[in-house]
């Protein structure tokens, strides 16, 4: 193993990459690619039955809210305004100051709007056969 | 005999002092950045740059990596404090002493086979998958769907960050190390 200087050496005197970077970078970035694809694409088509469910504190809500009838509806006592508009699903009116989750929309099953400040979570589910807790999707379960 | 002990002791007070005014600095100019990336479409998430975590990368590799916990602490503690949010800490403590551990156990073992390009860039990655852990717990709900848009945003992050401490290393005069 080197030495604390002769480290130093080696990058004052080294190029600032390597081969086994370019390696490095070419494995991130299909795994990247990949990774997204399925997240944001995910093999699954959204059902008629799709719902709009909210979570809070990791509590689910008891209303659920088609994702095929549109509307505007009050979440959590005025925390926020969720609205459901031709099969997509948008936040506005969030009381939580920041404001981000006002930039995500959701259109299909297990996407999710997050609103950390005030630890909310929309979530689209497919409805009469939802993708529940016990799918195997909480790493830390 | 003694005198030079107190100098050197006296000499890394002065430079853990330097780095983290240099890592708190840097918060507060990633503060203000921070309206301006959220501006981009997609960053949703209250994506970071981790500037600060530029001074905690040079302290491990300048000066070992007992300066660089300490560095990393003071930036954690105070850098909470800086930016007003107490509660930031509980995301940012386990993530950057996660990140940072990888990064020390790849700077120890695996340099110089890889450069300090890739270490910052692993460390970036650690970073976000324990700070979504940490998200995911506190909310109840997986959030790694958020994974792929942050790992984009992170991995420039690091690509940045690593070349920046590169050339700090490299243009460092050696009398001060």
């Amino acid at each position: 193993m080197m030495k604390h200087a002769e480290k130093i050496d080696a990058i004052k005197k080294g190029r600032p990459l390597r081969v086994a970077d370019y390696i490095f970078f070419v494995v991130l970035a299909v795994a990247i690619a990949v990774g997204s694809y399925f997240i944001y694409f995910p093999p699954v088509a959204t059902p008629d039955t799709a719902v709009v469910a909210v979570y809070k504190d990791g509590e689910k809500l008891d209303d659920e809210y088609s994702l095929f009838t549109n509307g505007e509806f009050t979440i959590d006592n005025g925390a926020l305004t969720l609205v459901i508009e031709n099969g997509a699903a948008f936040v506005k009116n969030s009381q939580c100051g920041d404001r981000r989750c006002h930039r995500t929309r959701i259109t299909r099953p297990n996407q999710k709007i997050v609103c950390l400040p005030q630890s909310l979570v929309i979530r689209i589910e497919r409805g009469e056969k939802k993708l529940s807790d016990d799918d195997g999707i909480h790493f830390y379960a | 005999m003694r005198k030079e002990t107190k100098n050197i002791a006296a000499r890394r007070i002065t430079r853990l002092a330097l780095l983290t005014a240099a890592a708190l600095i840097l918060t507060l100019v990633e503060n203000m950045l921070a309206p301006l990336l959220n501006l981009i479409p997609g960053f949703a998430f209250g994506v970071r740059m981790g500037l600060p975590n530029l001074a905690v990368l040079a302290a491990l590799v300048l000066f070992g990596p007992i300066d660089m916990i300490a560095v990393l602490a003071a930036k954690c503690l105070l850098g909470a404090l800086f930016a007003g949010s107490p509660t930031a800490l509980m995301y940012s403590v386990p993530a950057g002493f996660f990140s940072f551990g990888i990064q020390y156990l790849l700077y120890k073992f695996v340099f110089p086979k890889i450069s300090l390009i890739s270490i910052s860039l692993a460390g970036a990655i650690v970073h976000n998958v324990v700070q979504l852990a940490v998200a995911s717990l506190v909310v109840g709900q997986d959030l790694f769907v958020l994974f792929p848009i942050m790992l984009i945003a992170s991995c420039i992050a690091g690509l940045f960050i690593g070349l920046v401490v590169f050339f700090t290393v490299k243009y460092f005069p050696k009398k001060l190390l």
